[in-house]
């Protein structure tokens, strides 16, 4: 494990090769948490994992090995997301995100579903900690938030989650 | 999983290169020009086979499901190449003695949601690495077959399940 660091080097030396190893280790996690995070975009997230990339490739020569690259890989991941939610966010959205809970109830809500219908706040902090494994400090860093901001944040995904599933039994 | 040709895409944008007609990648291109000669042939010759020959006979049998080594680091490419030198060779040792039905290895793959949609492999989806279906008098007989395989030795877990007789 400990020569991804070797690997960056001779990528940063322009060996195609180690780029592909490096994005063959860290991709499918990095995808798996993208495609939570925008709620089951499958296109999307393939964009922003390129746009992770591109970015956490330009800024490798001063990464300072000081976490895991998945970790820097998935910090970069979440600020291309924000960025994105910032510029192309449209009012519509939210009110389509509820519309879609409302027919899911009609239907049939899943656990996917009910994840994909959370804030993205809550979304967020509900992936890095109950699905991804990531603590509490940690998301606070990914996130640039507190930890008892991530902690809260959770507590009110998990009530969110509870009365959306409930909401399908009863 | 993440799309097929993100890799590339991601490749080439990192590398800074084009991948549209403009400046074609050859070695995408030689890739396409192949799979749409063999693919024909491959469906083909699947069509024959399934029309010529009758499935194995798969009463009696038992499947071998291999599951990851929790905790277990990436290999090394070189100590992933000696891994499946070894497991092809016990699965050539049960070859020999006519136990072994057949052997695959999985890759990627999706879920299918009950509602239609696909999500990714869960962490306990993708623990199952591949499968051995073979040929025992007994469930003793065929955890003994699993017991012996290098996946144990390897810190490695196995299912063993009986393939129900009358399935088919």
């Amino acid at each position: 494990m400990s020569d991804e660091r070797e690997l960056a080097r001779a990528f940063l030396a322009g060996d195609e090769r180690a780029f592909r190893e490096l994005y063959g280790r860290c991709t499918p996690a990095l995808y798996r948490i993208l495609f939570r995070l925008v709620a089951g975009r499958s296109d999307e997230a393939a964009d922003l994992v390129q746009e992770t990339w591109l970015r956490a490739t330009r800024a490798l020569p001063g990464f300072r090995w000081d976490s895991a690259l998945s970790t820097w890989l998935v910090s970069i991941a979440i600020n291309c997301l924000r960025e994105r939610q910032r510029t192309t966010r449209m009012a519509i959205e939210p009110a389509a995100r509820e519309r879609s809970a409302v027919e899911s109830h009609e239907h049939r809500i899943d656990l996917e579903q009910a994840i994909a219908a959370l804030p993205d706040g809550y979304r967020d902090v509900f992936v890095l900690h109950d699905i991804e494994g990531y603590t509490h400090e940690e998301i606070a860093q990914l996130l640039a938030i507190e930890a008892g901001t991530s902690k809260s944040q959770l507590s009110r995904a998990r009530r969110a989650l509870r009365a959306a599933l409930n909401g399908r039994s009863q | 999983m993440p799309p097929p040709d993100l890799q590339e895409r991601t490749v080439a944008a990192v590398f800074g290169r084009r991948t549209k007609f403009g400046a074609l990648n050859l070695t995408a291109f030689v890739a396409v020009l192949a799979a749409l000669t063999i693919v024909p042939v491959v469906i083909a010759f699947g069509l024959g086979r399934a029309m010529t020959q009758r499935a194995p006979d798969l009463s009696g049998a038992y499947l071998l499901l291999i599951e990851s080594t929790p905790g277990e680091s990436p290999l090394a490419p070189d100590a992933v190449a000696a891994r499946v030198r070894e497991y092809a060779e016990w699965a050539h040792q049960l070859r020999e003695k006519n136990l072994l039905v057949s052997a695959e290895k999985l890759d990627d793959g999706e879920v299918v949601l009950p509602t239609g949609s696909t999500a990714p492999l869960a962490a306990g989806d993708e623990r199952i690495g591949g499968f051995f279906i073979v040929r025992a008098a007994d469930v003793g007989a065929a955890l003994s077959i699993a017991r012996e395989s290098p996946h144990i030795r390897h810190g490695g877990r196995i299912v063993v399940r009986r393939i129900a007789s009358g399935a088919r």
